[in-house]
């Protein structure tokens, strides 16, 4: 009985073969177009107007804080170089300390103590990637 | 009698229904997932045992009893942030390779500060690589590391282990990592050295925006922003699936900008040059020899990789010197070989069994 029954079309199915085909279709017709070397010459071009404009900008920009008599970006960076220089030297100072620490008789048995035996092994064949 | 033509058939009209009310359902979760502005990333737990800059060396806290002798130490990509590998408990690389019982540590190389504008090659695979080698082997108290790289962080890895043949390396697995850079398709394309001026770019902006590498990675997927949403509502039932793609499009849209000589160098020498691949690279005048290395190699790729195709990684296993050597390739894009529903049962494991019985 239940041969003879027609399905009921799966237009979720279609919907999505649709969607795919048409994706990749433009996807290829896009792709074809900006693999061109008119479209790499004008994105070059495109480039270049923008970054002389963010040029003339910086410097206008630049000019007009002095005046101003406010920091510019480039005073505002080397702060941040000033600041880096400090952060490189905590690092170490830190670092030092560690392996300092760490190399203490007491300090370094509690931490050697703490970490878990190198000793795991791989199970038999069907372990593999079995915990998700 | 036209309108009882016209009525759906009970079957249509179930499924419709059983749509609509998935919908309804999905959409109060997944507006949960989209209105997460600070999602849960990066967070299986860890320690920072080294820093240089921005750059950070973290090393995971173990969760199992014992862990395998070798540590390993995963080098990421300087396009994009790391947690890519660490998106969210339950869908985390990282998290899987520490509850199998590796000890692992990650390069995080940070996002680029003004500063790092002047970061070169060398910085990278001369000398913060071998510096966090050399970490890792005073944290872990062994001799010897595995190296595992992703993208970018697979060839600046490479190019250690190419400058490094002492390198105290014993295995080695690259993810996606491109080598061939005249087979990156539209990216050689659009970088072509007769109207694509790097220097300019360099020199006027410092370090690339993220804005206008997030551009071209949307430019090689032009209909992407339409058509995920599409694929989301196809799949609205699946809980998992639209969990993982909302924060894998979180992670894609996190773009960083490039630290600026270093993506001259790039363009220069591995896109104009193909020097990787010809084997003319230098860095610091020390030649970049990839026959040179002859430690056990895996390289996995992506079946549908719109940002490191297939023909630009290939090449990676051909120019090495090492005689037991994988190529693995799978199902999937560049971001959903490593993360997400589909790595966690294809990449995942096979890393797993290749890499455990190497561990030891």
């Amino acid at each position: 009985m239940s041969t003879n029954e027609t399905s009921a079309p799966d237009f979720s199915e279609a919907w999505r073969q649709w969607a795919t085909q048409s994706e990749r279709q433009w996807n290829e017709f896009f792709n074809q177009m900006m693999g061109t070397e008119e479209f790499s010459q004008s994105l070059g071009r495109n480039l270049d107007v923008f970054l002389h404009f963010q040029k003339t900008m910086n410097e206008a920009m630049g000019s007009f804080f002095t005046a101003m008599n406010v920091p510019t970006r480039t005073d505002v960076l080397a702060l941040g170089d000033r600041m880096l220089a400090i952060e490189n030297r905590l690092a170490a100072l830190e670092a030092q300390l560690s392996a300092a620490l760490a190399n203490a008789p007491a300090g370094g048995a509690a931490s050697k103590a703490a970490r878990p035996k190198r000793t795991k092994r791989p199970a038999g064949g069907s372990e593999g990637g079995s915990s998700n | 009698m036209t309108t009882a033509s016209a009525s759906p058939s009970p079957d249509v009209a179930r499924q419709v229904q059983a749509t609509v009310d998935a919908i309804v359902r999905r959409g109060l979760v997944g507006l949960e997932y989209i209105s997460l502005e600070d999602p849960q990333v990066g967070s299986t737990p860890k320690d920072t045992i080294h820093t240089d800059g921005s750059m950070k060396l973290y090393h995971y806290r173990a969760q199992t009893d014992e862990v395998y002798r070798i540590p390993l130490l995963v080098v990421t990509s300087l396009v994009s942030k790391p947690y890519i590998l660490d998106l969210t408990p339950g869908q985390s690389m990282m998290e899987f390779l520490v509850q199998q019982g590796y000890d692992v540590y990650l390069i995080d190389w940070g996002v680029p500060r003004n500063e790092d504008s002047s970061l070169r090659l060398e910085d990278y695979a001369l000398s913060r690589i071998p510096e966090c080698v050399e970490r890792v082997l005073e944290d872990s108290g062994e001799t010897e590391i595995n190296l595992l790289g992703y993208c970018v962080g697979g060839s600046l890895a490479l190019m250690y282990m190419g400058t490094h043949p002492e390198a105290p390396v014993r295995n080695m697995a690259c993810l996606t990592t491109p080598v061939n850079f005249k087979g990156m398709g539209l990216f050689s394309q659009w970088t072509d050295e007769r109207y694509f001026d790097v220097d300019r770019i360099v020199d006027t902006l410092g370090n690339v925006p993220g804005e206008i590498l997030l551009s071209a990675f949307d430019m090689l997927r032009p209909t992407g922003r339409l058509t995920s949403p599409i694929q989301v509502l196809d799949r609205i039932r699946d809980d998992k699936y639209v969990k993982s793609f909302m924060m894998v499009d979180r992670w894609a849209a996190d773009q960083i900008p490039f630290p600026g000589e270093a993506f001259r160098q790039m363009v220069k020498e591995l896109y104009w040059k193909n020097a990787m691949l010809e084997g003319t690279l230098e860095l610091d005048g020390r030649p970049v020899d990839l026959s040179g290395i002859d430690v056990p190699m895996i390289h996995a790729m992506a079946e549908h990789d719109h940002i490191v195709p297939y023909e630009a990684a290939k090449p990676a296993l051909e120019r090495v010197g090492s005689e037991d050597t994988e190529e693995v390739v799978l199902r999937g894009g560049h971001a959903s070989l490593v993360a997400g529903g589909n790595a966690m049962y294809r990449l995942w494991p096979k890393l797993d069994q290749w890499l455990s019985v190497r561990s030891i």
